[in-house]
């Protein structure tokens, strides 16, 4: 259209004005640029304060501004971080005012590694540079637990898989079961607040936390952070027991123990009784010998004590060594819990022992002791007095002074 | 902290408790190969058989006194415990 007033040339050009231009951009991209997948390395990257996400994807030609909405970044299973390729989908949008136009992302995983796999390599990192999976930290499994916890599915094959083997070792095993969701929106959540909940019961000595086999998907509430802190926060001893062998989570990592399966975790948190009764009578076999064998030694010098010196009033103090292993053997008879035969016949043969040493019955069967007059030393050798020396001999019953006559050398 | 309501359930452990399994097996054992090493007195002899009779006691009693119990706790909405009932697994 030509303009009014003075004009030398008939402009016949089609001139567009900025706003005009840039809507007719903004349409022509926003019909074709819609849901598009875009790869790139992730540069000048932004986690802005108000939530939203900034970045620069770009290649060796081109670089292409992004944002992704704080409303969309739950969707983000990972941290972002300069330097990595991205997948990305989003669309595009231009901005009039400013002149420029970015890509509005709805969706990132990085290249290359599943976004949940970069999840769990990230918090690991993190986790284990903040100490939380120190050997320090772990603590040991009570031996005989008197109340098993478990934090898992109420239905499936695990909890009875776990509960199975336990009774299987431990009949009598007390068990306090709090469900939790193990897979899902919210499910690491849960967990971590039942692990709560039984640390301020304060009920159970152990606490096990599972769940079956599954995918990474369905495992992940296990690699979630909230719940490596609530098994951290334990003061009870927690023990994992997530998948398969082959399944490693974050939460085998902080956990006291980990079970590979649920049935290792049954074997782990009790003891066989079977074991335990075993171990219990062969101890107390050792325990009876020992002291049998400890009497005997007793009786031995007990012997060697009557045919060698006697102090002070030789006979009362014979008498009452006699005595203490007569007490002694009483209370063995007492106490033995050796089948009614054996204890017989061991007592018995211990008894007609005992009876033989007994310096009084020694003294009984017409031995004597024969000493200086007014000495203590027994006398074993002859050339120790001669003719005229004053002796006294004491009998099972009175004593005889006499006066040597004379003496005999072997 | 008792509260109104609160769940019938087993006592809080004690901070003062009778010796445990491990513990009293392992006295049972030291004191055994204590008689086993010789050299002690009629009195000694004794006196570490009786207490080992008295240890491995308290080892067949934590045996004995257990009872095979298997609970399911019951929660609400909130996720705090209200009751509890015998738990039968499928």
């Amino acid at each position: 259209m030509n303009s009014p007033g003075l004009s030398l040339f008939d402009d016949k050009r089609k001139v567009l004005t900025v706003s005009e231009i840039t809507r007719e951009i903004k349409n022509l991209l926003r019909d074709s640029f819609q849901n598009l997948w875009v790869t790139g390395e992730v540069s000048n990257l932004t986690y802005h304060r108000s939530g939203h996400i900034y970045f620069t994807l770009k290649d060796e030609g081109a670089a292409l501004r992004c944002v992704v909405w704080r409303s969309a970044t739950s969707k983000l299973r990972f941290r972002i971080e300069e330097g990595t390729e991205l997948i990305v989908l989003g669309s595009i949008g231009v901005y009039e005012a400013r002149g420029n136009y970015q890509l509005v992302v709805t969706y990132a995983e990085p290249k290359g590694i599943g976004a949940l796999a970069l999840a769990f390599e990230q918090l690991k990192k993190k986790l284990a540079a903040e100490g939380l999976f120190d050997e320090s930290y772990k603590k040991p499994l009570p031996f005989l637990p008197r109340r098993i916890g478990m934090v898992t599915s109420p239905t499936g094959a695990a909890v009875s898989d776990m509960i199975r083997t336990i009774l299987g070792r431990f009949p009598e095993a007390h068990v306090v079961l709090l469900p939790a969701k193990v897979q899902g929106e919210g499910a690491a959540r849960e967990i971590a607040g039942a692990l709560n909940t039984l640390n301020e019961m304060n009920e159970v000595d152990v606490i096990i936390v599972g769940r079956g086999g599954g995918s990474l998907e369905d495992l992940w509430a296990f690699n979630e952070e909230v719940l490596a802190r609530a098994i951290f926060a334990s003061r009870i001893p927690v023990i994992s027991a997530v998948g398969h062998e082959v399944d490693v989570t974050i939460s085998d990592y902080v956990a006291d123990a980990r079970a590979a399966t649920p049935t290792a975790a049954g074997e782990m948190v009790v003891p066989a009784e079977e074991e335990m009764r075993l171990a219990l009578m062969q101890l107390r076999q050792r325990l009876v010998l020992a002291l049998r064998n400890n009497v005997g030694r007793l009786r031995v010098e007990l012997d060697r004590l009557a045919s060698s010196h006697v102090l002070r009033r030789p006979q009362e103090r014979i008498e009452q060594r006699a005595q203490q292993l007569d007490e002694m053997w009483r209370r063995l008879g007492r106490e033995f819990e050796l089948s009614l035969e054996a204890r017989r016949k061991a007592l018995d043969a211990a008894r007609s022992h005992i009876e033989g040493l007994n310096p009084l019955n020694v003294l009984a069967r017409g031995y004597s002791i024969t000493t200086l007059a007014g000495s203590d030393v027994p006398l074993t050798d002859a050339s120790s007095v001669s003719a005229n020396t004053d002796i006294e001999t004491v009998l099972a019953k009175g004593k005889i002074v006499s006066k040597v006559e004379h003496v005999e050398k072997n | 902290m008792p509260e109104e309501n609160e769940v019938e359930g087993a006592e809080p452990q004690d901070a003062q408790e009778a010796p445990g399994y491990e513990e009293s097996f392992g006295r049972v054992e030291e004191l055994v190969k204590e008689l086993e090493s010789g050299d002690l007195s009629l009195e000694q002899s004794i006196r570490k058989y009786e207490d080992a009779v008295k240890a491995m006691n308290r080892c067949y009693e934590l045996l004995d006194e257990a009872q095979k119990k298997i609970e399911v706790l019951i929660k609400d909405s909130e996720g705090r415990v209200t009751g509890r009932k015998e738990f039968k697994a499928e």
